[in-house]
């Protein structure tokens, strides 16, 4: 993905001013970044939510607009419809097709994200955590190109973080996935590389390639250690600004 | 568990108890008036209620009135879903439309009745009237509650791509309902007053508002209390068939 030239205001505030980027197909991109450093305006103008000047382009040769692209995205807030169950919420994003098949999807995505058990509850009858779920589950359901996660597993527990980042990891290899988040061990466990937005102007002030690693393989301490490097570096750059 | 049991009963003897302290209230002072005629008994009232149902001719005007008090409520509701429709896909067409909303909204109701008399027949008049009247309270509430629908959600649908229909049907109309049902609640009885003030001034054949201007002419105070009680019983049958469709429609709240 191609990002040229991004340039975006809100009112006479401006958050990007001739922002360019360039991500490579199918990977983890993690965006960090102070709060108000433009974190989620950049996933709003490539979902296509606010209008920008510049050019977002997709595709092997970046010769794709990326408006002619599938996106997903989870979004801060699980934005669930408060009418439809949560097994409706998931199904809404899916193009009405075969009914077993719609289940079978439903089902499936159900089973990874372990909410099979609120599959018929409306999403005011389930907690936080299984809402940010559902939202995910509704994300990955559909095939898409390009995944935009905004803060996914804010609320969630340390142990239900680790179980969904697992099973995340498996679901989105074939996917182009921009990723905001705050914690840096999410990023560790995700990301194949890191950007670091300077807040205010949102310009890359930091890029950590090859930053995804396997606590079980590589063993408790090495993680440790490429974690306190990597996040030496991503704090450095943030006080930076 | 116990105090529900206990407001469960008290909501249906409460109301129970109000009526019956009207009508003893009533009784009381009919009594002490001790003139049938301006104040008939509750006796007298009840039997002419009853015989109302005997005549052919109380069917006839009932239906009469019901068929003009559902032409006008069904066009104007029609009018009003498609027009905040409209209105809320192209939005300077809001702003054309409101000083007409609010000309017929703040129009006294006696000028409308009395313009439509003039220019209409007196079927057409009290169907206009009851129409002119609803049409803005729904279009309003239609209106406002498109503006209320969740932004965030219509972004995630369009974000997601989902079909136009798609997005009527499950976001939309669901979320509309609440207040659709609300505006459908205040405005299903008013609509039948407004027919039946029509039809008195209009003075239409067939209709409970010539019955009651009729018993008003001979003096017969109970049969006009009598026809109000029928129209009040209309009403509130409305009132309660749109809760129970309510009910079965937003089940999810």
């Amino acid at each position: 993905m191609k990002i040229c030239d991004l340039t975006f205001s809100y009112s006479d505030k401006p958050v990007y001013s001739n922002f360019s980027l360039e991500l490579d197909e199918k990977k983890v991109c993690c965006v960090m970044g102070n709060s108000g450093g433009g974190k989620t305006t950049l996933l709003n103008c490539i979902s296509g939510q606010l209008a920008y000047n510049g050019d977002i382009f997709y595709g092997q040769y970046a010769d794709k607009s990326i408006d002619e692209t599938v996106i997903s995205y989870v979004f801060q807030q699980p934005r669930l419809i408060p009418s439809l169950t949560v097994e409706n919420n998931i199904k809404f994003v899916l193009e009405d097709t075969d009914k077993q098949i719609l289940n079978n999807k439903v089902e499936d995505i159900a089973n990874r994200m372990e909410i099979s058990d609120c599959l018929k509850s409306y999403p005011w009858q389930i907690s936080g955590g299984q809402a940010s779920r559902v939202a995910i589950a509704r994300a990955l359901v559909r095939e898409c190109d390009v995944l935009l996660m905004d803060e996914p597993f804010k609320g969630l527990d340390i142990k239900l973080k680790r179980q969904i980042l697992d099973t995340l990891t498996h679901l989105i290899k074939d996917k182009t996935v921009i990723f905001v988040t705050h914690d840096v061990e999410e990023a560790l466990v995700i990301a194949d590389r890191i950007i670091v937005l300077s807040g205010g102007n949102g310009q890359t002030v930091k890029i950590c390639e090859d930053v995804k690693i396997n606590e079980k393989r590589v063993g408790r301490d090495l993680y440790c250690a490429r974690l306190n490097e990597v996040r030496s570096v991503v704090t450095s750059s943030l006080l930076k600004n | 568990m116990r105090k529900e049991r206990v407001y469960k009963a008290l909501n249906i003897a409460l109301p129970i108890a109000t009526l019956l302290l009207i009508i003893v209230v009533y009784a009381i002072v009919s009594k002490a008036v001790g003139i049938d005629m301006l104040v008939p008994s509750v006796s007298s009232i009840v039997k002419e209620f009853f015989a109302l149902f005997a005549k052919a001719s109380f069917y006839e005007s009932v239906g009469w009135t019901l068929l003009r008090a559902f032409i006008a409520y069904v066009s104007a509701f029609l009018l009003a879903a498609l027009l905040s429709g409209v209105t809320y896909s192209f939005k300077p067409l809001r702003s054309a439309l409101a000083p007409i909303v609010l000309i017929v909204r703040i129009m006294p109701t006696m000028s409308l009745i009395l313009l439509a008399l003039i220019w209409f027949d007196s079927f057409e008049a009290t169907v206009l009237v009851a129409f002119s009247v609803i049409f803005p309270m729904l279009y309003t509430s239609f209106a406002d509650a498109l503006e209320g629908v969740d932004k965030d959600l219509i972004e995630m649908a369009r974000v997601y791509g989902v079909s136009k229909r798609k997005q009527i049907f499950s976001l939309y109309l669901p979320q509309i309902a609440p207040n659709v049902f609300t505006a459908i609640k205040s405005s299903v009885g008013l609509n039948l007053k407004l027919v039946i003030a029509a039809e008195v001034l209009a003075q239409t054949a067939k209709s409970i508002g010539i019955e009651m201007q009729f018993a008003k002419l001979y003096v017969d105070t109970a049969q006009l209390l009598a026809w109000t009680a029928v129209a009040i019983l209309l009403g509130t049958v409305f009132e309660k068939v749109v809760v129970l469709i309510e009910k079965k429609a937003v089940k999810w709240k």
